[in-house]
């Protein structure tokens, strides 16, 4: 949980990237995110891949990205590749290393599953990029302006953003909560699955005393704020979309717009290496 | 030679998730019986290194040794026995129906026999002033009561040092002062205890040793009066002194203020000061 925490820092730096407009990284995150239900083709994948890692420099994130996808990466690709193979349903012409009763390896399975597997690591890159430039803060604030003009209450992204600030507390929380205990002697790490459970209900009430305390602070301090005193509220910051907004958007929709040609030209799929 | 019973050789630490250290080249010992505060700004790495004495964190780099044998690999349940840990909210670990079996809690899990557990929990419960409340739910009492329930459940556990991260926080001078004087009577019946506190004043009362942290660095290790003596290093941290103090250094900047403990310590050495700016022939009219 310490992670999220230190995403949701890192959400904050100040860099040319983090300085967009939540709104255009939202837009471009998701147009990122249909490239790779688009295309299969691994070199495109990992062009796309390559391009997010190229621009993490210029937001100051790539020591720290790198050192969470580090752990990621080969987990993600190894039990895509590991299990992929197993389910690909190949063809009577293709090299089989091993064709046995259900277990089909191929090597044109494998090369299926490299393939998906740089697809989930693509997503996951982009996903990532877009957590550790984007302050939740500003995004739902964008948010809740534009949903206000349409006449939802901002009840709602306000409810997601006390959300995203709440878990970091109350996982906080567990783990001291967690430290305190073990303080006390109990062994927590031993003993099977079933008496490890056990061990968790005497940390539970502490948690679930701090949690409802935390959402009644919270509660009271909004009140005390006057939240909801008017059906609409105003915004201390109002968002803008600027050329350099723009542009970054466009160069999402760029990377969309060639992997659709390459799709239509044929190129697009992993299909052409097998 | 007197053995320390708590050592730490060259201790570094970082957070996985953190680039910097939060603790650097930490070489400190601590002897039986001595009363230590912690003192340092929010951050400064005080609390860390004390998760680091019974083991709930375990360095990057160097090592802790508690009655001369290496911490690493010993799980914090065994190391509890020894080392009993007190967190600064007592409601991070009240969670039973009566305060009986919450101070039962930590020996039962060290497997203490029924009857040790009877007597411990009334003793231990007499020791911090609760002994009517043994059948009450913890949550029912007040704050400063539960910090003392907090430390009789870690108590009840006959750990020869007890560590209490901030143990007056969020109290009136009135509870502050019961559990300092709570700490000074365990101290005085041979426990060793290490706390961590922002209030320099209680420090100064009871602390026989303080340890002054500023970026995960020990910054100053000595007596309350050595190290609220020298208010340049002190302002370097954003430390300020105990009013005696701040009051002792400004009457006589240049004086040996290791002795000044008490009020009346510095009355006699403002009076010596008077006394001796005095011309020859006025002094022994005094």
């Amino acid at each position: 949980m310490s992670l999220f925490l230190e995403l949701l820092e890192t959400a904050k730096r100040d860099s040319p990237i983090h300085r967009l407009d939540p709104r255009a990284k939202a837009i471009w995150w998701l147009i990122l995110i249909i490239c790779p239900i688009i295309v299969t083709n691994p070199l495109i994948l990992v062009a796309l891949t390559a391009w997010i890692w190229l621009m993490t420099p210029v937001a100051g994130i790539g020591r720290k990205m790198y050192r969470v996808l580090i752990v990621i990466y080969p987990v993600m690709i190894g039990f895509i590749v590991i299990t992929w193979p197993f389910f690909y349903r190949g063809k009577a012409d293709d090299f089989y290393l091993v064709n046995w009763s259900f277990i089909h390896l191929s090597v044109e399975g494998i090369i299926y599953a490299i393939a998906m597997g740089l697809r989930i690591i693509m997503a996951l890159t982009a996903c990532m990029f877009f957590v550790m430039v984007t302050d939740l803060m500003d995004l739902t604030t964008a948010v809740g302006q534009i949903i206000q003009k349409f006449g939802v209450s901002y009840t709602f992204p306000l409810m997601i953003l006390s959300s995203f600030k709440f878990l970091p507390e109350v996982s906080g929380d567990f783990l001291t909560i967690q430290e305190s205990f073990r303080s006390r002697a109990l062994d927590m790490d031993s003993g099977s699955l079933w008496e490890r459970m056990r061990k968790l209900v005497p940390i539970a009430i502490p948690l679930v005393e701090s949690t409802l305390r935390h959402a009644s602070n919270i509660a009271i301090a909004l009140e005390l704020k006057a939240f909801g005193a008017r059906k609409n509220r105003t915004f201390y910051r109002q968002y803008k979309m600027g050329p350099k907004d723009v542009l970054f958007i466009l160069s999402g929709v760029v990377a969309l717009g060639l992997c659709c040609y390459l799709r239509v030209k044929g190129v697009g799929t992993v299909d052409v290496f097998l | 030679m007197k053995e320390p019973i708590l050592r730490t050789e060259n201790l570094y630490f970082r957070y996985p998730t953190r680039e910097e250290y939060a603790l650097r080249a930490i070489n400190i010992e601590i002897f039986g019986g001595e009363f230590v505060a912690f003192i340092g700004q929010n951050g400064c790495g005080k609390t860390t290194l004390l998760k680091h004495f019974n083991g709930l964190l375990r360095p990057t780099q160097g090592k802790v040794f508690l009655y001369g044998q290496d911490t690493a690999g010993i799980p914090t349940c065994k190391l509890a026995s020894k080392v009993g840990y007190v967190f600064q909210n007592p409601d991070h670990q009240i969670f039973a129906d009566t305060v009986r079996e919450e101070i039962a809690f930590g020996p039962k899990n060290l497997g203490f026999d029924q009857s040790h557990i009877e007597s411990i929990t009334k003793d231990v419960l007499k020791a911090v002033g609760l002994e009517e409340y043994i059948d009450c739910p913890p949550f029912s009492l007040g704050k400063g009561q539960r910090q003392r329930l907090a430390i009789a459940a870690v108590l009840a556990m006959e750990p020869d040092i007890l560590i209490i991260d901030e143990p007056t926080t969020g109290q009136d001078w009135h509870e502050s002062i019961q559990i300092m004087e709570l700490l000074r009577e365990l101290n005085s019946q041979g426990h060793t205890i290490i706390i961590t506190s922002h209030n320099m004043q209680l420090v100064s009362l009871y602390a026989r040793r303080v340890v002054l942290m500023a970026n995960g660095e020990i910054w100053m290790d000595g007596t309350p009066q050595r190290v609220f003596s020298d208010p340049d290093r002190l302002r370097e941290v954003y430390i300020k002194a105990p009013m005696l103090y701040q009051l002792a250094h400004r009457f006589c900047p240049n004086a040996d203020l290791s002795r000044v403990v008490t009020p009346e310590d510095l009355a006699d050495l403002l009076y010596d000061q008077i006394y001796a700016c005095r011309p020859a022939s006025e002094r022994g009219a005094v």
